[in-house]
């Protein structure tokens, strides 16, 4: 099922798309406080765009562009990024993932609880991402050995 | 929410999931279980649920998919089961017996679209009315995500991650796997000295194991 | 006759998501192709979706997101139930492809994803009697997709 499908137009239009497809996922993350999104839809539509060029482009190309250890790697990054946003809070004396418990100078609580919705936000899409891509490429048969 | 709307995408839903368990041919069956899940996201968006929306049609959707077809793609692409129209009278009773415990328990549901139901006059109003002031979060659903229920939120990502892991380790190949699966229980003597049965399927299987491995 | 028609507009949601769950309940336990098996488990855990996020309606609610209206709770929809499905989608697509990693396993090990050919093998006997049929022809339809595979595999 991956490597080059054997349409050019399918192949060119795929290679278009995907990095506006991650554009989109990046939007989708980071403006998750203000409309429907969050790290949830980003991280999927982030695995989106990396799968779309292993269905479609050269093996070569596509598993140099995301090499398969970055589904485990980025699914790890973003797990230990959820954790230090739980864990730093603590530091300060708050309680677990108690965000406006971090002092910060010029920075109102509320303002840190923003914040610290965005460290989880962008946690938990990276480690949506990695989980989906592992997923996929296991499945593939490509898995790191 | 418009209620002959509803009533289409609801009927359309209930021929897609139908046709979904018959079809023989494994890719329709997935094209149509796509389909079910963006008829159900469209569903989710004309009540308002605009993130749950999102989140379907690009997952439910999408990424479904794709690993369905992987999956039917390693595998066969024809379904293989026989009709068993015996297992099929003993399931029917069953179902039977579960939808009419559902309609019964059903009946003390508060109605459609209900502002005095229960469940809306707990917490919820309190995260509605000062999300914005404790967290500058317009987002209230992002809020309760990652701030009011953010403990929630740290266990579902890691049983997203154990999943992912738990794939890996089902599927990965090790230099050492070619005699998992039947060898250990054919060429161990089994307890009781019986003989065990040979197996005309483990030749092919493992002949096909071996031809797969190098890479 | 106008009575039974406001208690079906109060009430049509359940209709439906029954009938939806009896779908995917029949697909887990009638079916025997394990593939078809899960499509019904997707189907049963999406109607599952769709009865928690119509509970979560309110008459003239809007979108849970906080405009200049202000932060009146009658104004906007019940977003709890959005963050619990919302969760519960991801995690169910989790255990779809742990389900379909287990699936090509057993299809690698077994060369079937017929419950009953698996069961049967798994027990040390032959499929009997009438399914003897369909099991050669699983078999066969397994070394051609291993042949297809090899196939694709060397081009690479």
């Amino acid at each position: 099922m991956t490597g080059a499908y054997p349409s050019v137009v399918v192949r060119v239009v795929c290679a278009l798309l995907s990095p506006f497809i991650l554009m989109f996922g990046l939007y989708v993350v980071a403006h998750g406080h203000y409309g429907p999104g969050g790290g949830f839809a980003g991280g999927v539509f982030l695995a989106v765009a990396a799968i779309l060029p292993r269905l479609t482009l050269a093996e070569e190309l596509s598993y140099r562009l995301v090499p398969v250890s970055m589904g485990p790697l980025m699914g790890g990054i973003g797990m230990l990024l959820f954790l230090a946003a739980g864990t730093v809070p603590m530091l300060f004396g708050g309680a677990f993932l108690d965000y406006a418990a971090v002092e910060v100078a010029a920075i109102e609580a509320a303002r840190m609880r923003y914040l610290g919705i965005l460290v989880v936000e962008v946690g938990v899409g990276l480690a949506v991402f990695g989980a989906m891509v592992t997923i996929f490429d296991v499945l593939m048969g490509r898995s790191e050995r | 929410m418009i209620v002959p709307l509803d009533l289409i995408i609801f009927a359309v839903l209930i021929l897609t999931a139908v046709l979904a368990i018959n079809v023989k041919d494994l890719l329709a069956a997935v094209a149509l279980l796509a389909a079910y899940s963006l008829f159900a996201s469209l569903l989710f968006a004309g009540v308002n649920a605009v993130d749950v929306s999102l989140v379907e049609a690009a997952l439910g959707a999408g990424l479904t998919g794709v690993l369905f077809i992987g999956a039917i793609l390693a595998t066969s692409r024809h379904s293989m089961a026989r009709r068993n129209l015996r297992r099929r009278y003993t399931m029917l009773p069953l179902i039977g017996a579960f939808l009419a415990l559902m309609v019964y328990a059903s009946i003390d549901l508060p109605d459609r679209g209900d502002p005095e139901a229960p469940a809306h006059l707990g917490v919820s109003q309190t995260y509605l009315r000062d999300s914005l002031d404790d967290t500058q979060t317009p987002n209230v659903v992002t809020s309760l995500l990652a701030d009011y229920r953010s403990q929630d939120t740290l266990g579902e990502t890691l049983v997203i991650v154990t999943a992912a892991l738990a794939a890996t380790l089902v599927l990965i190949r090790r230099r050492d796997d070619e005699y998992q699966g039947h060898a250990p229980s054919r060429e161990l003597p089994l307890p009781d000295g019986d003989e065990v049965v040979a197996d005309p399927y483990a030749d092919d299987v493992r002949s096909a194991d071996r031809r797969r491995r190098p890479r | 006759m106008s009575e039974l028609l406001e208690l079906f507009l109060a009430r049509y949601i359940y209709l439906f998501v029954l009938g939806l769950l009896a779908i995917g309940l029949y697909a887990v336990l009638a079916k025997t192709d394990l593939v078809k098996k899960v499509i019904g488990l997707t189907i049963f855990s999406t109607a599952i979706y769709l009865f928690f996020i119509e509970g979560s309606l309110q008459e003239g609610g809007t979108a849970p997101v906080i405009d200049e209206r202000g932060s009146d709770p009658a104004l906007y929809v019940d977003p709890l139930p959005h963050l619990l499905i919302l969760t519960a989608i991801v995690v169910g697509v989790g255990v779809v492809g742990v389900a379909l990693a287990l699936l090509v396993r057993l299809y690698r090990t077994h060369g079937s994803l017929d419950e009953e050919v698996i069961a049967a093998r798994l027990a040390g006997r032959e499929p009997h009697g009438g399914s003897a049929g369909p099991a050669t022809t699983g078999e066969g339809d397994g070394r051609a997709d291993e042949d297809a595979g090899d196939g694709t595999e060397s081009g690479r």
